[in-house]
């Protein structure tokens, strides 16, 4: 009896530490949790970039009024179908390249207002999903600053509420403002996107931009 | 059973040293390191901080020419590593001192004497060359390029984001904290100091076992304190965050690690610290029971 006692006394020393560290690690994460949060979500706030957002392959994703709105999955597509004809000043399409970085919405109509808030589309165009040219522009020092880094064979993503049309850069091009050529009604289904080429002093009359193949149309159904 | 009846109190009072521990580590390692300009000031050197943010104004500016039609090199000419070098030390240090003081602003620090220099010999050469009246827009042009740039360049090289932290209203926070920290150190040691009396007190029959509650509280508090650090660096965790932006990315991975690697050093003193009280505590148990 005498020598377990010992013994015991010696399990007991031993066993007492881990006992107490098990304790103190529960109450360690019962506490610290809450402060390791707030932690996180400050250095997100300060130190993270802004939202950046991506799109999956079936959502259809708009801004509208700096509000990100979601769509419903969309699974069923096909290569027919009605286009939503927008109305003027109404923000009916997102403009998307990765390669460039580049997600702008796209305002039926141009103005300069509308073309303080992303990039429109001239109503002489065809409203994307129809056939013929969409022409699209904005403000070289705004949405279009990284429009001259798009290297041909790029894609660009239009989503509308009704479909998604992927195009391909087959084109670089440069044109004075009164050369309408570019922007006139094409046979073929394109996309033509520009901006101005910036002067220092005065105002630009050269414009710059990128035109586009149409490669896959998917109108939701 | 009487042996053990100050048992139960010993753990208890124990646990609760193990965290006014942990308290007292915390706000020794925040006065001393995470709180001082010198430990900024050697991330931004270890990290080289500088010569990536000359990289970035040199991209920055090469890219801005399609959309301003201003040469790099008139930005460039100014926006040396010297430069940035030189403005960096004095931003940390004016953010440190804004930190500590109750001043409303952030004061501009930088120098940019050269820079309007060098903008306005642009515009100046480029209106010779296109025989172009000096009117009000090209003065409105010549301010609009100058206060871009001095606002880039100041928000650029403001790699703790102090802007940033006073818009979130994380300024003023710190300060409280920062105000009330002297006053916290003291009331933590008097706590730690009745704790430890305590102890004393309830194995005062047996005073050798002190040893074994203070070598138990040491070592429990670095357990607990480095598991979740020695996670974080081996993981390399905070290279997770998606910082685009290279140098910031570096600034504040390096300052967490640094902040890591600091609290882990203590947390290895109180490691040493346990295991010789434990020796001492079986020294004196052997030569009891002998």
């Amino acid at each position: 009896m005498e020598k377990t006692k010992p013994k015991n006394n010696k399990v007991l020393l031993f066993l007492t530490p881990l006992f107490m560290l098990i304790i103190c690690i529960s109450i360690a994460i019962m506490i610290f949790i809450v402060p390791y949060d707030k932690f996180s979500s400050y250095l997100n706030l300060v130190f993270i970039d802004k939202f950046k957002l991506t799109q999956s392959s079936n959502q259809s994703i708009e801004l509208e009024n700096k509000n990100i709105v979601s769509f419903e999955t969309k699974n069923n597509f096909s290569e027919t179908g009605e286009v939503i004809i927008p109305k003027f000043a109404q923000q009916y399409a997102t403009l998307t390249c990765e390669n460039i970085d580049l997600f702008v919405p796209i305002y039926w109509g141009s103005t300069s207002e509308l073309l303080k808030k992303g990039a429109c589309q001239s109503t002489n165009s065809v409203i994307v999903g129809e056939k013929g040219n969409v022409v699209i522009s904005a403000h070289v020092n705004t949405f279009f600053e990284s429009l001259n880094k798009i290297e041909i064979g790029d894609k660009a993503v239009l989503n509308t509420s009704y479909g998604e049309f992927t195009y391909q850069a087959v084109e670089k091009i440069k044109f004075k403002n009164t050369n309408k050529k570019y922007v006139l009604p094409t046979e073929e289904d394109k996309l033509t996107l520009y901006t101005c080429i910036i002067q220092v002093l005065g105002t630009s009359d050269e414009r710059e931009g990128v035109v586009f193949d149409l490669v896959e149309k998917k109108f939701f159904s | 059973m009487k042996k053990y009846k100050n048992f139960i109190p010993c753990i208890f009072f124990t646990v609760i040293l193990v965290f006014l521990t942990i308290l007292t580590e915390l706000v020794f390692v925040t006065k001393n390191v995470y709180l001082n300009s010198d430990t900024v000031l050697k991330i931004v050197e270890q990290k080289e901080i500088s010569s990536k943010l000359n990289l970035h104004f040199k991209s920055y500016y090469t890219e801005k020419y399609n959309t301003t039609g201003i040469p790099a090199d008139v930005y460039l000419n100014v926006i040396n590593e010297e430069f940035i070098n030189e403005n960096l030390n004095l931003i940390i240090k004016n953010n440190f001192d804004f930190l500590f003081s109750k001043e409303e602003n952030i004061k501009d620090v930088i120098d940019y004497k050269n820079l309007e220099h060098s903008i306005n010999g642009f515009f100046e050469d480029y209106a010779k060359s296109m025989n172009y009246e000096k009117n009000d827009l090209y003065e409105k042009k010549v301010k609009e390029s100058i206060s871009d740039a001095k606002i880039y360049i100041s928000s650029t090289l403001d790699i703790m984001q102090m802007s940033t932290l006073k818009k979130a209203g994380l300024v003023n926070k710190i300060r409280s904290v920062l105000k009330y920290l002297d006053m916290f150190s003291i009331i933590i040691s008097v706590i730690i100091i009745v704790d430890f009396i305590i102890i004393i007190l309830l194995n005062i029959k047996s005073i050798r076992y002190v040893f074994y509650w203070l070598a138990s509280s040491c070592l429990i508090s670095s357990i607990v304190v480095a598991l979740p650090l020695f996670y974080a660096k081996y993981t390399r965790y905070f290279d997770k965050f998606t910082i685009k932006t290279d140098h910031i990315f570096h600034f504040v991975t390096g300052y967490l690690y640094k902040a890591v690697d600091s609290f882990l050093f203590i947390q290895m003193i109180a490691f040493g610290f346990s295991i010789i009280l434990y020796i001492i505590f079986a020294i004196t148990t052997k030569t009891k029971n002998a």
